[in-house]
């Protein structure tokens, strides 16, 4: 690939980095109250003036919300991932985003990787058996389980294998250590623990990337060149998997960066149900609690995510398609 | 465009630089002229001495200095109408064009980056002053 | 099937027969018996191909003739056995002895076989496959995949079928590529790199990898530049002698047809009406469609005359109709044609026919039962009609398109070479009221661009177009004004608007799909205020589809443009130009989309328009022939630039400029004589940015002299013929037989022209 491409690449992924900053400071700024004062609040504490001006000062909210200084450190503050002090949790906000990344990284990362795995062949497959009755039983349930929403497949599993069969754990509660060092041991904690919550995003993401990679299927298939393929004497596998199915994956390529943010979003939900103390649930107790910084941060570290998957994609994308790129 | 006299092969490339040249500029006017505009909104305000003026117009230009920067980043610079305007003119895409037509956009991109960085000067001058 | 009894006597001029290597041996390679293919649909059960037998024999080319949805492609892809599963064959096809199609293999029939079968099957397959059978698809633009290279697509094939290691793989593909004209650099090309003749070329260079025993070739030439085209019929001729044993030649075009095969097979609706040697068919053809299709379209060859096309159109296949299927648009029709199917009969050896009267057509001793629809419009000028004051005329009408003009363009063109597109320039051309001017031009050659300037739909970079607003019902007279420095929103410009219309080329895609015909031909009438009264306006477009023979016109008034056909659209098309009573009616390409059997009606339309309305047309097109059928005068046009001009009978006739000549001569003839071999023309056209500033042609020009690179060309003229050369016909034959004169090469190859 062009080199002066791959700067630009690199720029883009910057800059898209730079806005995301400045557009959760101004939805953050949009909000509203004030958070000094709810910190009091929700601390069932009444505190005087001069405790709001200290706490003001602490928190780097003197001057207004809308201040320039303030702005300045936080733009350096959130790009060194220094997202301050949480007083809910009595801990740094990169601490507990650093103690909660790991499962989501697990959850989303083995997630959206095996729903490809899965989802891409199965597609192919489906294209192979056109007409039998194993297409029709595989089209009809993708169809079924990608129309699901993700919470309401998560409750489905999570009253079947925890309340009724409690063959699940109740939470995924698991140390962190368990996914970051190597064992056999951690690895059983680990599986058994993110199983269900792993199984409600991959049917999904699964049967819904089955059903893209079908109908791209079915559009390549039926174009001149297959049957030149077919001609030439290609086997049934080498038309599929050789000629078909890498053509196929030009427009799923493009629709992963689409996916990525759905199955994000799910992963929210997941952790949510499952009770997993990943990302999510941080985000969303945060949310509950009003805890603006431990939000702010969470949210910023969730976008690099996306941000860096969507570049990731990009590159599949243009390996993937040898025509002109601009 | 229909010359009296052609120009020589020399002369041809020194036209076709400072044409070049032109349009980087036209290009890198745009935000110039954004960031002139932004200043100018703001002159009335700072005329009647608004308090919050060195706090807000700074925040604000900062804000437009990373629109700049999305801008030179994502933006084709006319790219794709070009290589359409080839296709429909019968004319083949070489290597060569496209290598030209990646290291234009990358240049603007780095020039949107320097007015990017203009428009957070003039900010700090803004805020310190 | 019943052997006719009397051969009738007909005295037979041989034609020269052609260099063959060695004569068709009896070895069969292809025996087709009674081969019926039948699709299920949601709408029905379409017969496709229609118990067709036929045998080819080694070292023989076959031919099969016939126009759109005559099952043609449906046939030679039974012969690979890639018919989709909705086909159900009846039938057989044997190649070499061995069964390649019949009720048990094609189709959705594989599905019903026990699994040891079917992989027997697929061995056998891949064995003939490729390497007994390959072919050479229709719009072969899209027969490489396009994210492999050529070379890694070649050498697949030898991968399929061969285990050489991979170095000597990859030298036989390069020689496959040079075999057919290419330069091995195109090998690792993207299929989206290379031009729409070298994609041609390269897969011409697969099917022909293996030397495989039967080569089918379904419209091997469709879509090409008629000198690529004839430059491609003298390769596969070459070829034929040397790489090719026998093949399949598929086309609606009976020149290219007759120029590579030994026998042809003309279909229509699924069937072979006809079968029996080139020459037999061409001069002596035994079946009503034959007949009527040789002669519906325009001949470079023939003498001009009127020619009426084929009414009607062909019949819904879902419910084929009882008797001969071509029963309701012969003109030999009898009550027994439709009452009974015809069996095939051999009315002389070798040549089949399926008619009840082959005989009495073959002999013309049969007399037309249906007479023709209406009388041929005159096909020569009306009188007087150059002395009438000119309608438009242009004065160096010039086109530049400046890539450097957008804003990107300013940045990422290539520094040191211009940019500027010359798309027309210096055009001067003249049109009298009720003329129809030809424009005739390669793809790349200016002549669309020329078209919509005229109209002002693209504004011009120089140059005037003086257009004579007429009064009504007037001669002469008017206002002359020039149209090109015309305000967009004045007033002038807008009355030029309304006497000045377009059909164009798509009849599928000009007429919009959600609206019924009575909108579609309002559209104008509403554009320039002229519906406020629905009695007037519902008159005239019952007057406009009345004028186009779409009649009666109340039964077409509230149909979709589906429920139509391709030539009524084009009809359609043209009632909502007419709507206006334009003067000046530009046709751009409008008959490149309709069936050869409707195109004869079409042009016969744009001479009756003429005649009845007095409309000033200009047709713009590719085809040299029909545009000697329609138009009273020529313009040739070369990279933007009109080469020559005159009246069309003399320009075709004694072509003076030598790119003239040269395309004239390209145009493939169903005469053994026709040889593209020696085409004087060299390379490609190329575009017309980094153009010469003396003769336009001059780079592919083999009379070429110092002056033509540097000197604009004189223009030269012959009464009301004139071209732009620097040398007068003795001139040129003088060049010629001093040897000055440079042969060009049998084939362009991968090299761009300079």
């Amino acid at each position: 690939m062009n080199p002066y491409l791959i700067a630009r690449k690199i720029v883009q992924t910057i800059s898209l980095v730079l806005l995301m900053a400045v557009v959760l400071y101004v939805i953050f700024r949009l909000m509203p109250g004030n958070p000094a004062q709810l910190f009091l609040v929700s601390a069932r504490h009444v505190g005087n003036a001069q405790e709001l001006q200290s706490l003001e000062i602490e928190l780097g909210l003197q001057g207004g919300k809308w201040n320039f200084h303030n702005f300045l450190v936080y733009m350096y503050d959130i790009l060194t991932f220094n997202f301050g002090y949480d007083y809910y949790r009595e801990a740094t906000v990169w601490f507990l985003i650093e103690q909660a990344l790991p499962y989501t990284l697990a959850l989303l990362g083995t997630a959206t990787v095996l729903s490809y795995v899965l989802g891409l062949p199965l597609g192919v497959i489906t294209t192979w058996f056109r007409g039998k009755t194993t297409e029709g039983a595989l089209v009809t349930s993708g169809l079924v389980l990608s129309s699901i929403p993700y919470f309401i497949l998560a409750i489905i599993l999570f009253l079947y294998f925890v309340v009724k069969l409690h063959i699940a754990p109740v939470t995924g509660e698991f140390p962190v250590g368990d996914l970051t060092t190597v064992g056999w041991g951690n690895f059983v904690t680990v599986t058994t623990d993110l199983a269900l919550p792993l199984a409600t995003l991959l049917v999904i993401g699964a049967a819904s990337n089955l059903l893209t990679m079908r109908a791209a299927m079915v559009s390549v298939l039926g174009q001149d060149f297959i049957v030149t393929a077919r001609a030439k004497g290609a086997s049934e596998g080498s038309i599929m998997f050789h000629h078909a199915a890498r053509n196929a994956m030009i427009p799923v390529s493009t629709q992963m960066a689409l996916n990525f943010a759905l199955i994000v979003s799910g992963a929210i939900i997941t952790e949510i149900i499952f009770s997993i103390p990943g990302l999510g649930l941080l985000t969303y107790n945060a949310i509950l609690d009003l805890d603006y910084p431990l939000a702010e941060g969470a949210f910023f570290v969730i976008s690099l995510v996306t941000i860096f998957a969507y570049a990731g994609i990009d590159f599949i994308h243009a390996w993937l398609d040898p025509r002109i790129q601009i | 465009m229909d010359r009296s006299t052609p120009l020589s092969y020399d002369d041809q490339l020194k036209e076709d630089r400072q044409r070049l040249l032109r349009a980087r500029w036209r290009f890198t006017l745009l935000p110039l002229k954004g960031l002139a505009g932004l200043l100018a909104l703001s002159l009335p305000v700072a005329l009647l001495g608004w308090s919050q003026y060195s706090n807000i117009v700074p925040l604000f230009l900062f804000f437009g200095a990373i629109v700049v920067l999305f801008a030179g980043a994502w933006y084709d610079f006319g790219a794709k109408g070009y290589v359409r305007d080839l296709i429909h003119t019968h004319q083949p895409i070489t290597g060569e064009d496209l290598d030209r037509i990646h290291r234009e956009q990358f240049i603007l991109t780095l020039c949107y980056g320097g007015v990017a960085g203009l428009y957070i000067l003039i900010a700090l001058g803004i805020a310190l002053a | 099937m019943t052997v006719a009894v009397d051969i009738p006597e007909v005295s037979r001029v041989p034609l020269p027969s052609r260099a063959r290597p060695s004569a068709p041996s009896a070895e069969k390679v292809l025996e087709i018996r009674s081969l019926s293919v039948q699709f299920g649909t949601e709408d029905g059960t379409v017969l496709a191909v229609d118990r067709i037998s036929f045998d080819l024999h080694a070292r023989e080319t076959l031919g099969i003739l016939g126009e759109s949805g005559s099952g043609k492609t449906t046939l030679s892809l039974a012969l690979m056995t890639l018919l989709p599963e909705n086909a159900h064959v009846e039938g057989q096809a044997l190649f070499s002895g061995e069964v390649i199609a019949d009720a048990q293999i094609s189709g959705g029939a594989i599905r019903k076989l026990k699994r040891r079968e079917r992989k027997g099957l697929s061995q056998k397959l891949s064995r003939i496959r490729w390497r007994g059978i390959s072919m050479v698809f229709q719009g072969s633009q899209n027969a490489f995949n396009p994210v492999y290279t050529i070379e890694k697509q070649i050498a697949e094939v030898f991968q399929i079928h061969t285990d050489l290691p991979k170095q000597e793989i990859h030298d036989r593909v390069v020689r496959a590529v040079q075999r057919a004209g290419l330069d091995p650099a195109v090998l690792k090309a993207y299929p989206h790199e290379l031009s729409g003749g070298m994609k041609q070329r390269a897969v011409i260079a697969m099917a022909l990898a293996l030397t495989p025993k039967l080569v089918i070739a379904d419209e091997p030439t469709t879509g090409l530049d008629v000198v690529t085209q004839a430059r491609l019929i003298a390769e596969l001729k070459e070829l034929r002698q040397t790489r090719i044993q026998s093949m399949i030649v598929i086309s609606h075009d009976i020149g290219v047809i007759a120029q590579l095969a030994d026998r042809v097979a003309v279909m229509y609706a699924g069937r072979i009406m006809e079968l029996a040697s080139v020459d037999e068919i061409y001069s002596r053809p035994a079946n009503p469609y034959t007949k009527a299709l040789i002669e519906s379209y325009p001949s470079i060859a023939r003498a001009r005359t009127g020619i009426q096309g084929i009414p009607g159109t062909p019949p819904d296949m879902i419910h084929p109709p009882t008797g001969c299927p071509f029963a309701p648009r012969c003109s030999y029709v009898e009550e027994r044609c439709r009452r009974e199917d015809p069996i095939p009969q051999e009315i002389s050896p070798g040549h089949w026919s399926a008619c009840h009267f082959a005989l009495d057509i073959q002999a013309g001793r049969r007399a037309p039962t249906v007479p023709p629809p209406e009388a041929l419009p005159p096909v020569t000028m009306p009188d007087g009609l150059l002395d009438r004051p000119l309608l438009v005329e242009t004065k160096d009408l010039t086109k530049f398109f400046d890539l450097r003009a957008s804003a990107g363009g300013s940045l990422f063109s290539r520094p040191g070479s211009s940019r500027v597109v010359h798309a027309v320039e210096g055009v001067n051309l003249d049109i009298h009221p009720s003329e129809i001017v030809g424009i005739v031009g390669e793809s790349g050659s200016g002549k669309t661009t020329l078209g919509r300037t005229l109209l002002r739909t693209i504004d011009a970079t120089g140059g005037e177009i003086r257009f004579r607003f007429r009064e009504e019902g007037k001669e002469s007279g008017g206002e002359v004004v020039d149209i090109v420095p015309l305000k967009s929103s004045g007033r002038q410009l807008r009355e030029f608007r309304r006497r000045s219309q377009m059909i164009f080329q798509d009849p599928y895609d000009s007429l919009d799909p959600n609206q019924i015909i009575y909108d579609i031909v309002e559209e104008p009438l509403i554009g320039h205020h002229m519906a406020a009264n629905p009695d007037v306006t519902l008159s005239r477009i019952q007057e406009a589809l009345r004028s186009v023979r779409l009649t009666p016109p109340e039964n077409y008034l509230d149909r979709y443009p589906h429920e139509l056909s391709g030539g009524e659209r084009q009809r359609v098309a043209a009632a909502r130009a007419l709507v206006l009573k334009p003067d000046l009616l530009i046709a751009d390409e409008p008959i490149s989309m309709l069936d050869v059997s409707l195109r004869a009606g079409f042009l016969n339309l744009l001479r009756q328009m003429r005649v009845e309305l007095g409309t000033t047309i200009v047709y713009v097109t590719h085809d040299i022939a029909s545009a000697r059928y329609v138009a009273d005068r020529i313009l040739v046009m070369y990279l933007g630039v009109g080469i020559e001009f005159g009246p069309s009978e003399e320009l075709i006739r004694e072509p003076l400029h030598p790119y003239t000549k040269a395309l004239i001569q390209a145009v493939p003839l169903p005469s053994p004589t026709w040889n593209p071999g020696n085409l004087e023309i060299m390379g490609e056209i190329g575009n017309a940015i980094n153009v010469s500033k003396g003769c336009r042609f001059s780079r592919r020009c083999p009379y070429r002299q110092s002056q033509c690179e540097d000197v604009p060309p004189p223009r030269k003229a012959h009464g009301a013929h004139w071209y732009l050369c620097h040398f007068t016909q003795e001139e040129l034959l003088a060049i010629r037989q001093k040897g000055g004169f440079m042969i060009p090469p049998a084939s362009s190859g991968f090299a761009a022209p300079p």
